[in-house]
């Protein structure tokens, strides 16, 4: 099932990046026409912005899966090894609540759009309520996936499989890093 | 309440919780002790407005941008080109080393991006050329470190959006600092080279070179696409970005090193990067939301202001303080973390915040390359594929000093970088 969800983030993560290079793409095709023809007629820095909020929020799960959201590890180094996965689980038991915070605030944020029928103020005129919608969607993924992980984290505990407590939160080193 | 806040901070950040997370869980701690209303409820429309904020757009395309050029092979055109017109000051393929990072550095916004490139292409020649390994390793590790103050620059965009400084004044003010702290790490080479020789290696030979205007080319073509275009007033930064981007794909499109693989690769780790970047700032915005709101930041700055030191003294102590952070904490939450407490001092003692954000970034510099943490370090290393880290650790300790001295440079002489914002302003 974590196979299963990692395959899910990446492809996700994928599709973040590929929004991103349609952003850049939009961008360029506006400065250049702004530059020449004085007009910028994409409307690239309202999309690109939608575009940025959906990426960051479904990327933030992808981010937690490749265990690359950053922790400081001077305990690590100060303490055995065996007080390490405790450590681990920690970490997701602080992300877990955290995301479904970001999430809850979001929805309320599209609730709030959808009641007052918010626009975007461009000659878009884009009903707020997608753009927040998919960004909220992004954070439930998040949250959807931190807890998934964090229940994998707990269940490796108890069972006393320090490596599997490790693979799914651990730090991963430097070398690992740049692997990637 | 600061010795709260700070005592909490340590407390959640040293367990080893994700920093993002830390920031967040203060900025609830602090808000539930000290504010009148709760500040939760504020959090969606904070968090929407900063998902939304243009310039951070440029963080995403400037490391994708990166991922493709790493991808794209220049360093290596670059790195062979550089090293026959230095081959002959003390130190050889050393000052290719800085050379090359400092070039990188003008296309690349990351300092460990410059570090990874450069030495990849650079390592094989240690051992050939029989260089002493600290020093060779050093000049990487350091010369990597410029990427972030050459102009493009990521962090310099995280400290711009921060403090709402324009970032078109940062990337001219770190230009010339740029410039002169490469200087230095080639001085300081020379000068190691010039005590013991035998640190030096052999003669390299590079046959067949490439044409050094062949190789230089694109690097220069990108250079003035993404900060050309900023200077000259044709783009924001996220626009130059952008641009930037679509070049690095053109000229990886033109030399045959772009697949669907790498692209995946590169979109891969853009978004994990960037997300991580994100959830940082996400968390920090909010915990700077809660600190002004309880006015936190007013009664920090409110103390340094009572202590009645010149503000010379209080800067130096900022410095010292970053210094001794820097070697053990990771360079970016270090930086997201406390500019938003940090820069209101500094801008109450008098300083321009600008010049502060150039002499900001030769901290972080300084703290990719202190031990036990620095990440540039590790970088190296793990380039290097063994070996003693300490050799390493202790190869970049003559490239810390350089720093410091640029760090007194631009104390005594702000105008290093703040000639050129005041020239674009005048002009």
């Amino acid at each position: 099932m974590l196979r299963a969800l990692g395959t899910a983030s990446l492809v996700v993560a994928w599709a973040g990046g590929a929004l991103m290079l349609a952003s850049a793409l939009l961008i360029g095709a506006d400065v250049i026409a702004r530059n020449v023809f004085a007009a910028a007629p994409f409307a690239s820095m309202e999309l690109s912005r939608y575009a940025f909020a959906a990426a960051i929020a479904f990327g933030m799960a992808h981010a937690l899966v490749m265990r690359s959201h950053i922790r400081l590890d001077v305990l690590h180094r100060l303490v055995p090894r065996t007080l390490h996965a405790p450590l681990d689980a920690l970490a997701l038991m602080a992300m877990a609540p955290l995301a479904t915070v970001f999430a809850w605030y979001a929805w309320d944020v599209v609730r709030e759009s959808a009641r007052l029928g918010a626009v975007s103020n461009s000659p878009l005129a884009v009903p707020l309520v997608w753009p927040q919608g998919v960004w909220a969607a992004g954070f439930t993924w998040f949250a959807t996936v931190s807890w998934l992980l964090l229940a994998a984290v707990l269940w490796a505990l108890v069972r006393r499989r320090g490596k599997d407590v490790a693979a799914i939160g651990g730090m991963p080193g430097v070398a690992e890093e740049l692997r990637r | 309440m600061i010795g709260v806040a700070t005592a909490l901070l340590l407390l959640l950040v040293g367990l080893g919780i994700p920093v993002a997370a830390a920031l967040f869980f203060l900025g609830v701690i602090l808000g539930d002790l000290y504010a009148f209303l709760p500040p939760l409820p504020a959090l969606g429309d904070i968090a929407w407005s900063t998902s939304t904020e243009f310039l951070l757009i440029s963080v995403p395309l400037f490391i994708l941008m990166g991922e493709v050029l790493l991808r794209a092979g220049l360093a290596d055109d670059m790195y062979r080109a550089l090293a026959p017109l230095l081959a002959r000051i003390p130190g050889g393929l050393m000052h290719t080393n800085i050379a090359s990072c400092a070039l990188f550095a003008a296309t690349s916004g990351s300092s460990v991006a410059t570090a990874a490139t450069v030495g990849t292409v650079a390592m094989p020649n240690m051992e050939r050329y029989g260089y002493g390994r600290g020093l060779f390793l050093g000049s990487i590790a350091a010369g990597g470190t410029l990427g972030i103050l050459i102009p493009p620059s990521i962090n310099m965009i995280l400290y711009g959006v921060l403090t709402e400084v324009s970032v078109g004044d940062l990337y001219l003010a770190g230009l010339m600092p740029g410039i002169l702290l490469a200087l230095l790490f080639s001085g300081t080479v020379a000068v190691a080279c010039l005590l013991r020789p035998s640190l030096g290696g052999r003669r390299a030979e590079f046959d067949a070179t490439p044409a050094l205007l062949c190789a230089l080319l694109p690097i220069a073509a990108l250079f003035l696409l993404v900060v050309g275009s900023i200077y000259a007033g044709l783009a924001t930064p996220t626009e130059a970005a952008a641009l930037g981007l679509l070049g690095a794909l053109a000229l990886a499109g033109t030399r045959r090193a772009l697949t669907l693989r790498t692209l995946l690769d590169a979109f891969e780790g853009t978004m994990r990067t960037t997300a991580m970047v994100m959830l940082i700032v996400l968390a920090a915005y909010f915990l700077n939301f809660v600190m002004v709101n309880i006015g936190l930041t007013r009664a920090v700055v409110g103390v340094v202001q009572d202590l009645g030191w010149p503000p010379l003294g209080v800067l130096l102590a900022i410095v010292s303080l970053y210094l001794l952070l820097g070697c053990f904490m990771d360079t970016l939450s270090l930086m997201i973390a406390t500019t938003p407490i940090v820069v209101p001092i500094v801008v109450a003692l008098g300083y321009d915040p600008v010049w502060f954000g150039v002499l900001f970034m030769i901290l972080i510099e300084a703290a990719l390359i202190t031990p036990p943490v620095g990440m540039n370090l590790f970088v190296v290393q793990a380039v290097r594929g063994g070996g003693e880290f300490r050799e390493v650790a202790l190869g970049a300790l003559p490239f810390l000093l350089a720093m410091l001295a640029m760090i007194a440079l631009l104390i005594a002489v702000p105008q290093l970088a703040m000639f050129l914002p005041a020239l674009a302003r005048a002009g």
